[in-house]
């Protein structure tokens, strides 16, 4: 895949605009537009981190479709709780693909941003915490699955962040891989936001940023115990229809 | 020995907020600010949204005081790019 240019746009970089929890219904439709219509003058791609709905149906879905596709620039999305909400997780991927939206689920993608080759490796993520204050597969059944349920999502993510044949990787998922992002937010609720899990496969590849959303009350900015710039785009954080990312990079050599 | 008459109602707040199919609401914060005296805080998506959750909570809360201070997340293009 290729994505248009963008004016002032300097050499050997690729710029990346993202923002999560949106919750699209009929109640929000159109509140985003005007921003996106020239989104393409200020990126080469648009990430959606999750909390694309409210209550995770196929209509609400189609309200994101009408809010976000047909850009000039390529969007990628992951889901998140809200979308799963419903049950109708599937029918949701297939109606935002339908409109043109990639949807990443322990997969990835990559465009060619001007000779650059822009990876996105993207998962919804999961719960359990971080280091030291971390759930465990132990014990009941239902504990057992939450913590597998993050772990095989973090496995499989970092397969697909490993194996992007690219030259700049950026993680996209919903719920957060470093607690720094979650400053403002209660101690208390830190495992229900995401997990060590999921830094921890970020930082074995080492891409050029990690993007999440789930955390309202969080803060943008932040690292990976390992150093990978980690931002923060729920909605209610950047308080602004998206934010962008300016990344350097080399076109690999011939 | 005086007892609270309100001291689980935070939490029950809290879930009516994200389980009340009219609401669906996670982000926003309950505070405590007195006895039978709640505050919400937080950023909605929609004007409509904020007068959702005014009017389940008092469905909901019929006895309580709510305070609410809660704005709706602003949309504008952003101005700046951050170099990563």
């Amino acid at each position: 895949m290729s994505s248009a240019p963008s004016s002032d746009r300097p050499a050997n970089c690729v710029r990346v605009a993202a923002v999560g929890d949106v919750h699209i219904d009929e109640n929000v439709l159109g509140r985003f537009r005007p921003a996106l219509e020239r989104i393409g003058e200020k990126a080469d791609v648009l990430l959606l981190a999750g909390d694309l709905t409210r209550h995770g149906t196929g209509d609400e879905a189609r309200c994101v479709a009408t809010e976000f596709a047909d850009l000039s620039v390529p969007v990628v999305a992951v889901l998140g709780n809200h979308d799963y909400h419903s049950d109708a997780q599937d029918e949701i991927t297939k109606i935002l693909e339908d409109s043109g939206i990639t949807v990443l689920e322990r997969s990835g993608v990559v465009f060619d941003c001007f000779g650059i080759r822009l990876g996105i490796a993207g998962a919804k993520g999961f719960g359990g915490g971080f280091a030291g204050r971390c759930g465990s597969e132990f014990g009941e059944p239902e504990m057992k699955a939450f913590i597998r349920h993050t772990r095989t999502i973090a496995e499989e993510l970092g397969t697909a962040l490993h194996d992007l044949d690219c030259d700049v990787r950026i993680a996209l998922t919903h719920y957060a891989p470093t607690p720094e992002t979650l400053l403002g937010e209660p101690l208390e609720i830190y495992p229900f936001l995401g997990s060590y899990l999921l830094g921890e496969v970020v930082d074995e590849v080492c891409p050029a940023l990690a993007v999440h959303g789930h955390a309202h009350a969080g803060t943008e900015r932040g690292v990976t115990p390992g150093g990978v710039h980690v931002r923060n785009v729920a909605h209610p954080v950047i308080k602004q229809a998206y934010s962008v990312y300016q990344i350097a990079g080399q076109p690999a050599a011939a | 020995m005086k007892t609270r008459t309100d001291v689980y109602k935070e939490s029950q707040m809290q879930r009516v907020l994200t389980e009340d199919e009219r609401v669906s609401e996670q982000g926003i914060r309950v505070s405590r600010l007195e006895e039978n005296t709640f505050a919400l805080s937080g950023e909605v998506a929609s004007s409509k949204r904020r007068e959702v959750i005014e009017q389940v909570v008092a469905e909901k809360f019929p006895d309580l005081t709510v305070e609410y201070d809660l704005g709706i997340t602003r949309v504008h293009e952003p101005d700046e790019v951050e170099e990563v």
